[in-house]
């Protein structure tokens, strides 16, 4: 039986910012839904908040429960001093990937050769450029074998090259049955990827288009369709 | 359970990794060691009775572990929470409680290493006992120090205003309350100023510590009769056990106020 995540009337406030305003969705197992919308529409908090990072004001979100999720932060502090690999080998006990240190070790290379990280192993996390620390987000994500990702701008500081890469990484995940959840900036990213295309603003999901459709559109019409929808759902 | 261990450990090797940290608690030792070596440590307590010298002297590895512990984990938990880390953590399946209490255990352990080398210090210079009781001083003050520290890194925005808030209660307990407390009780009649005095002096961490510290080393008669009661008091069953409730509570509040305070993120 297929798993299906509901998210129901969600509201997030910080201080005086309405950061989710009331938002409601379902999601099947195995979609692939992107997020765009411009800065401060919600995205992240979305992704926050089905992390179990933090917690909705109201509303609520059920079905969460039936999956090992795996998040993806666009960027994060690295403890200092500590290497690549110790940092996943430590991320592969916590996700219980590995249940000995030395099993955590070879798990944690063994994503590292993945992303091509294993040259800069020993390397000071906090010392990597930030591309290759995005490449260490994404590979702790892999780690303990995840059926929900949810990455928050994860390829946002991929060269060229990682970029590709990072969207052939996406769509095996993709056939392999796994549900994602991403958001990102880039419309092609979007329109390439997702099944849905969730548009947001002010914390609202303004619009929702199906990702064939999408993919449809050349790049010029996917600006205007993107700028048309905005300008619906803020109206 | 199994991950706040994970946490804890992971802490404990991060601190040690942090220069300044070792470096601080390298110092704290040295400093112990020299008071064992020139016979100014609490071993000489009682056999000299309390002069100026050893009093400041031990009074100095109070102050500077409970500094040490406040800022530790201030920072630690600070840049945490800032740095996104304390988020991904969470998103691993670890509760607030859990990364709380494994945070704070690794914090703890890093510093209860230093008073074991404090201990093995003044064992190597046959202070015998003496030791023994400013290790045990040092680790309960760095335990409610840095019960405080955890809330302060947890309630702060930044790493700096976490910092300045540490220093700025590591300051009110350690120095201003006591004066708060000259400033006070000269003004109230004999009666009342008693149990006063002890309500006072139980509620500031720092005067419980130093307090706790007098009645351990049996020197508390100097300050006057009412502590030399009190000292039987509370080295007798019931005393040891109201003296641990005070402990739980002064250790215990900073760490649910964190926990409080990490849910509004």
């Amino acid at each position: 039986m297929s798993k299906l995540i509901r998210a129901l009337g969600l509201t997030k406030r910080f201080g005086l910012t309405l950061a989710l305003d009331d938002l409601s969705f379902d999601l099947s197992e195995g979609q692939c839904v992107a997020l765009v919308g411009p800065n401060g529409a919600g995205k992240s908090s979305l992704l926050r908040l089905l992390a179990g990072i933090s917690e909705a004001d109201s509303g609520s979100i059920v079905g969460l429960d039936a999956y090992r999720t795996s998040y993806v932060p666009d960027s994060l502090e690295f403890p200092a001093g500590a290497s690549a690999l110790s940092w996943l080998s430590y991320v592969a006990r916590l996700k219980g990937a590995a249940e000995s240190r030395g099993k955590a070790e070879r798990a944690a290379m063994h994503a590292l050769e993945s992303l091509g990280l294993a040259s800069h192993a020993n390397r000071e996390a906090v010392r990597l450029s930030r591309g290759m620390r995005q490449r260490l987000l994404f590979a702790q994500a892999l780690l303990g074998s995840p059926d929900l990702y949810l990455m928050d701008e994860s390829a946002s500081a991929l060269d060229p090259l990682w970029a590709i890469e990072w969207k052939t990484r996406v769509a095996a995940l993709k056939s392999v049955g796994a549900t994602i959840i991403f958001s990102t900036h880039r419309l092609e990213d979007a329109a390439a990827l997702g099944d849905r295309v969730f548009l947001m603003g002010g914390g609202r999901l303004v619009g929702e288009e199906d990702g064939s459709a999408w993919r449809s559109l050349g790049p010029g019409t996917l600006d205007r369709r993107f700028l048309e929808l905005l300008g619906s759902g803020a109206a | 359970m199994k991950k706040a261990l994970i946490v804890a450990q992971g802490e404990f090797s991060r601190l040690l990794r942090r220069l300044w940290v070792p470096a601080a608690l390298m110092g704290l030792a040295l400093l112990c060691f020299v008071l064992f070596l020139t016979g100014k440590g609490p071993m000489n307590w009682s056999a000299a009775g309390l002069d100026r010298r050893s009093a400041s002297l031990s009074g100095l590895v109070l102050l500077i572990s409970s500094l040490l512990g406040i800022v530790v984990a201030a920072l630690s938990f600070s840049s945490d929470k800032g740095g996104g880390m304390a988020g991904l953590l969470r998103s691993f399946g670890l509760g607030r409680c859990g990364y709380l209490i494994g945070k704070y255990t690794g914090i703890l352990a890093s510093i209860a290493t230093a008073a074991g080398i404090i201990v093995l210090a003044g064992e190597g210079v046959g202070s015998g006992s003496g030791a023994i009781l400013l290790g045990i001083a040092a680790v309960a003050t760095v335990a409610i120090y840095a019960a405080w520290g955890a809330f302060f890194g947890s309630a702060c925005r930044s790493s700096l205003s976490a910092a300045g808030s540490s220093l700025a209660f590591w300051f009110a307990t350690m120095f201003l309350y006591e004066a708060l407390g000259w400033a006070l009780f000269p003004a109230l009649p004999y009666r009342i100023a008693k149990p006063a005095l002890a309500l006072f002096l139980a509620l500031d961490p720092a005067e419980a510590l130093r307090l706790g510290a007098a009645f351990l080393s049996k020197r508390a008669a100097a300050l006057g009769p009412e502590f030399y009661y009190w000292q039987l008091f509370f080295l007798s069953l019931p005393g040891i056990l109201v003296a641990f409730l005070l402990f739980l509570f002064h250790s215990a509040l900073p760490l649910l106020l964190a926990a409080r305070a990490s849910r509004r993120a």
